[in-house]
């Protein structure tokens, strides 16, 4: 790999830039086994390791049901802010910078620089009591939006109970959203929860 | 551009700082009954903060933020432009959150021209900002017009009501979807034991007039349907008039014709423009010196400061005002596009006056007169 790396700087800068891009889409592909996968250029990298965290979270649950219906009604959100400020290709990040004014995105969140990738190991050796209130704050995010959008009408208490589940549900819907988990990556871009 | 009394940025270096709102503490330890936000905390040592993210610290040098912000405040970073910017803090005069751009009314003197961008993550970003920053003084919020997306609205009331967060607020509102009773009873609902103050614009006595300055027909049955529906309520209505050459001459009109319909509303703001947006834009049109306004605001407060009324002056420097009118005026400009003018570092009023807006300085100032002795 490393050979391959000098020889793509040999060549040009920007054909470097892209090889090193191309490296982290791949090891971002390992991370990502038990999360969404239909759109890796769409997920914005944040997220990946929490809906990570989170889809080993849900195994433990007894939810069974992660179809999520079709189509879902016009496309009320599409215009919204997870499609333009969420959607930042994670390999080209230089470029995705200044896409959209910080005012009107004040929640958005950039790729991150390519050196504060979380590696797979940090990722995993996180499952302890702290990722345990990590997870309880997401799905108060998620609970809280989902507030905002008129779905949720619940507590917001940070537990996945049926309501919350149904919530998301609709939301995925109403977004075309048809992953197999249920709140994945895509599901929290699109929802502007950050994972942190 | 003027010297504000309090910037609303401030530098910072970092490598890899993320974008986003943080809450600033000494401490790292997560507040678990609300969605917390990503902490940004201090050290020991005054310039280097730390974010933490994941397992990992990533480290900020900020020289000025010790001093711009205690601990609590609410602050968004954006790394791109490197700036640390004030969302709530204790150490602001006003703290106001931005709901939407979107609205019905195309005010003459808009100060933040509308569109129709997603607003969204503009209602999540102020949800959480209201609650991590958890403050038990008057948060203002603000537009556009802040129940256009009225799912969101009613949303947001929800989740500060479930969080058992009681922070009172200060709506800057049209008043015309509270004109829809089905809404405004939900409004009610939710924000049930909340202290609300609505801040409703009035500009004219009849409809002609009213609508011809917010720009969209219809406007004044609506917001005068929402002032009849908040006259029931136990929510406080500020009624809040711009003063421009349009409406000048029938203050007293407007005056009376609350004093008549809405007998539960008090507290009377006049307002003069502020020269920013499309105010800059029709600056000639609208802008009516305070000289020439003096003897009508004096008619009128002799007139009605008789009656119940509360009748403040927003926006007006004291040195304009004729010496009548001066214990009403107000320091009402929030620090962050507050300024004053060189001339009056000798007056003696300085401390007790409001000051200019910064985006005055230059075209659109109207002169002071300073006041060097009490009369």
């Amino acid at each position: 790999m490393k050979k391959i790396k000098t020889l793509a700087t040999l060549i040009s800068a920007s054909l470097a830039s892209n090889a090193n891009a191309n490296q982290d889409t791949i090891i971002l592909d390992a991370m990502m086994d038990t999360t969404d996968t239909n759109n890796i250029s769409n997920i914005s990298v944040l997220n990946k390791s929490v809906s990570h965290r989170l889809a080993a979270h849900r195994s433990h649950s007894s939810h069974r049901s992660h179809r999520s219906s079709s189509g879902g009604g016009g496309s009320s959100r599409p215009a919204s802010s997870s499609a333009q400020s969420y959607s930042t290709p994670a390999p080209s990040q230089s470029s995705s910078y200044g896409v959209r004014s910080s005012t009107h995105d004040p929640l958005g969140q950039q790729a991150r620089p390519k050196q504060s990738y979380p590696s797979k190991k940090t990722t995993q050796s996180k499952k302890t009591t702290q990722s345990k209130a990590d997870i309880k704050k997401i799905i108060m995010q998620v609970q809280l939006t989902l507030m905002l959008e008129g779905l949720y009408n619940g507590k917001v208490d940070g537990v996945m109970g049926e309501d919350t589940r149904k919530a998301i549900r609709t939301f995925k819907s109403k977004n075309n959203i048809t992953t197999k988990v249920l709140l994945g990556a895509e599901t929290l871009n699109a929802l502007g929860v950050k994972g942190f | 551009m003027a010297n504000v009394i309090r910037r609303k940025f401030i530098g910072f270096y970092s490598r890899e700082a993320i974008d986003g709102m943080y809450i600033y503490k000494k401490s790292n330890i997560t507040d678990i009954d609300i969605p917390q936000l990503p902490i940004l905390q201090s050290t020991d040592k005054k310039d280097i903060f730390y974010i933490h993210f994941e397992s990992k610290q990533i480290k900020i040098i900020a020289p000025e933020l010790n001093e711009h912000f205690n601990e609590g405040d609410v602050l968004e970073i954006d790394n791109k432009n490197k700036k640390i910017r004030t969302v709530l803090s204790s150490l602001s005069n006003e703290n106001t959150l931005l709901l939407t751009e979107q609205c019905e009314n195309r005010c003459l003197f808009c100060s933040q021209p509308p569109n129709s961008l997603p607003d969204i993550h503009l209602y999540n970003r102020a949800t959480m900002a209201l609650l991590n920053y958890d403050s038990k003084d008057l948060i203002g919020i603000t537009g556009g017009e802040p129940t256009i997306n009225r799912d969101a609205f009613i949303g947001m009331l929800k989740v500060l009501k479930s969080l058992k967060n009681i922070t009172p607020l200060h709506i800057l509102s049209n008043g015309r979807n509270l004109g829809n009773i089905t809404f405004y009873t939900e409004v009610m609902k939710e924000a049930e034991k909340r202290s609300i103050i609505w801040g409703i614009p009035l500009y004219g006595h009849k409809s002609s007039l009213h609508d011809m300055i917010v720009g969209s027909k219809g406007a004044f049955n609506d917001t005068l349907n929402g002032l009849l529906n908040l006259s029931a309520s136990m929510h406080e209505i500020e009624l809040r008039i711009v003063i421009v050459k349009q409406n000048y001459k029938f203050l007293e009109h407007i005056l009376d014709f609350i004093n008549n319909s809405f007998p539960n509303i008090r507290t009377i703001s006049l307002m003069n423009l502020e020269p920013v947006g499309w105010a800059k834009k029709n600056y000639e049109e609208l802008y009516i010196s305070v000289e020439e306004q003096n003897q009508y605001l004096t008619a009128l407060i002799s007139t009605f400061n008789i009656f119940r009324f509360d009748i403040k002056l927003l926006n007006y420097p004291l040195c304009l005002l004729n010496e009548k009118l001066r214990p009403y005026a107000v320091k009402s400009i929030s620090d962050w596009k507050n300024y004053y003018p060189e001339e009056c570092s000798l007056c003696i009023y300085k401390s007790e006056c409001c000051g200019y807006f910064s985006s005055a300085d230059g075209l659109y100032l109207e002169k002071p007169k300073v006041i060097y002795e009490k009369n």
